[in-house]
């Protein structure tokens, strides 16, 4: 997997977490847990230049989701979204945006 | 297609408004302040020469200074765009804040600055000449002009600095009938001492401190979270990514007033301005813009006196916070209050706890009973009947002495001063202090009705 696929998960994922310009803590802590556990290639570095690039640019979750096309990696990346936003309570904006990406992948919510 | 025609407002009138933009002297100097430590000066002095029939405020720094262009393009009001973004601890944001800071507080402001490698330049806005030529005519001194500068720091003969110099005050009241120039200038720089040392705390102390001074002295900073002191007690804290860096939350509990160091006690505004000041302490690049108050997440109370919550936010975030001209106000993102209220529970929790603790230690005492009737919804306070020297005392009565001695006692706690008690122990809990009560009256008239 490429490093720009690896990238954009982690903004689909930060684009559900920061629907309101904020990422929490725990949001985060969960985001670096997963993707580590997930990832042979991922670091701290990376995270933090995903992170920096997802907060100064204006593209949608859309723009995100379009770029990943392996369906495992579509998948992980659900559900990476879907378990950092709720690591401390899915807020209903958070909610709207999740619901979002799994319809653009035409994906089954808990499936 | 509707004709485009140059409407510009008319500098007479439009002056006028950039003088009552709402500044304070005390918000005014901040902001020059903010351009002083955005400028990288180690040494920021405010300088305001008493028994002048004239009164001057400067404010002079050893920043980077600036060349004549970039002084030129600085007197603009409206220099850059609020839009840009702001490097990491640059405190601007509309580069409107020099100029209206010193519209607000004077009728003349000069610039006196000099970049390293440079020669030292000056320029002028006088409202007074723009009133009356209606332009924006900017002054700009000829080098061999500069020297008879009123007020010109003599700083200026090394190194590269800054000084802003204001002229023909409106911040002091100096028609008033009452008072002279000087004991009016000592007043509010009272005040300014007491707001630069609370608001630039952060900048005082650490490895990257500056020294403020006020008139030669330097200004002590004051810690509105006495983190120093014995009995603080840090609570949860929560960091939160965003544009431009993190939002951080940190939560604090003061120590009671009681074992509160009386000078810090003092510098806070005592017990009453320690009340007054619970709430919500924002940061906007380590500056203080906020100070207490809890933006309408939380009630003022008094148990919840003790109760800081420390909240860190970066320049980046300025358009999602709506931070105005003066950075003194600015609107939350509800996700961050929605956040921050998640923290509100805890150091308001804690600070009840404390005295709450300290209301059970004085309840165990043999003379006086605390109900509180939970039907009722009421608490009395009266005199506790279970006690040893008051039962051997009715046994030595006879009945009428009883029911004198009962009623007497009756009116006693009836009569308890609670109100006079609560406002004390608000303003001067330190000062009440009951192991000093005075028995010599009491003796007296006892000698007096049976004598020796």
């Amino acid at each position: 997997m490429s490093i720009e696929e690896l990238k954009s998960c982690i903004k689909v994922a930060a684009c559900v977490c920061g629907r309101d310009g904020v990422i929490s803590e725990a949001e985060e802590q969960k985001l670096f847990q997963m993707l580590g556990e997930k990832f042979t290639e991922f670091d701290e570095e990376l995270f933090e230049s995903a992170l920096t690039e997802f907060f100064d640019s204006d593209k949608q979750i859309e723009d995100y989701l379009e770029l990943l096309v392996d369906e495992d990696l579509r998948r992980f990346t659900l559900l990476l979204a879907e378990t950092s936003a709720g690591a401390d309570g899915l807020e209903i904006t958070e909610n709207i945006a999740l619901e979002k990406a799994y319809m653009n992948y035409a994906a089954k919510r808990h499936a | 297609m509707p004709k485009i025609i140059d409407h510009s407002p008319s500098p007479k009138s439009h002056i006028k408004t950039l003088m009552r933009i709402g500044y304070t002297l005390n918000s005014a100097v901040a902001d020059v302040i903010d351009n002083s430590i955005a400028a990288g000066a180690k040494d920021i002095e405010v300088y305001a020469p008493p028994g002048m029939d004239d009164p001057q405020i400067s404010i002079i720094d050893d920043g980077y200074g600036m060349d004549r262009d970039e002084l030129i393009a600085n007197m603009r009001i409206g220099c850059k765009d609020p839009d840009e973004e702001r490097q990491k601890g640059d405190l601007g944001r509309f580069g409107s804040g020099m100029k209206t800071a010193s519209f607000s507080q004077a009728r003349q402001f000069t610039v006196v600055t000099r970049k390293e490698g440079h020669a030292i330049v000056a320029a002028r806005w006088d409202i007074d000449k723009v009133e009356e030529t209606n332009s924006w005519c900017l002054e700009v001194f000829e080098d061999d002009e500069i020297a008879g500068i009123e007020g010109l720091s003599t700083g200026f003969a090394q190194g590269s600095g800054t000084q802003i110099i204001w002229s023909k005050l409106t911040c002091l009241d100096v028609g008033s009938h009452a008072q002279n120039h000087d004991t009016e200038l000592a007043a509010c720089l009272s005040e300014l001492k007491a707001y630069i040392a609370l608001h630039f705390h952060r900048f005082m102390t650490g490895a990257d401190k500056r020294v403020f001074k006020l008139n030669n002295a330097i200004i002590e900073p004051v810690d509105p979270f006495m983190t120093g002191e014995r009995g603080y007690q840090e609570g949860p804290s929560e960091k939160m990514r965003c544009k431009g860096g993190h939002i951080v939350i940190q939560t604090h509990v003061l120590p009671h007033f009681k074992k509160m160091d009386p000078e810090r006690l003092k510098e806070l505004g005592g017990a009453g301005g320690i009340s007054q000041m619970q709430g919500l302490y924002i940061y906007r690049e380590k500056r203080l813009i906020s100070a207490g108050g809890w933006l309408g997440m939380a009630r003022n109370s008094q148990l919840g006196a003790l109760a800081r919550v420390q909240v860190d936010i970066p320049s980046s975030l300025d358009n999602d916070w709506s931070t105005d001209v003066k950075k003194a106000s600015l609107q939350m993102p509800p996700r961050v209050k929605r956040e921050l209220r998640k923290f509100l529970a805890d150091p308001v929790r804690r600070s009840k706890r404390i005295h709450s603790y300290r209301g059970k230690q004085e309840v165990a005492n043999g003379f006086w009973k605390i109900c509180e009737d939970e039907n009722t919804k009421t608490i009395t306070y009266q005199i506790d009947p279970n006690n040893d020297l008051l039962e051997s005392l009715i046994r030595k009565c006879g009945a009428d002495e009883k029911r004198l001695l009962v009623s007497y006692l009756n009116q006693l706690a009836v009569g308890l001063p609670i109100n006079h008690i609560y406002e004390k122990m608000s303003e001067r809990p330190r000062d009440v202090n009951q192991k000093e009560v005075e028995m010599l009256q009491l003796e007296a008239m006892l000698e007096k009705v049976f004598g020796n």
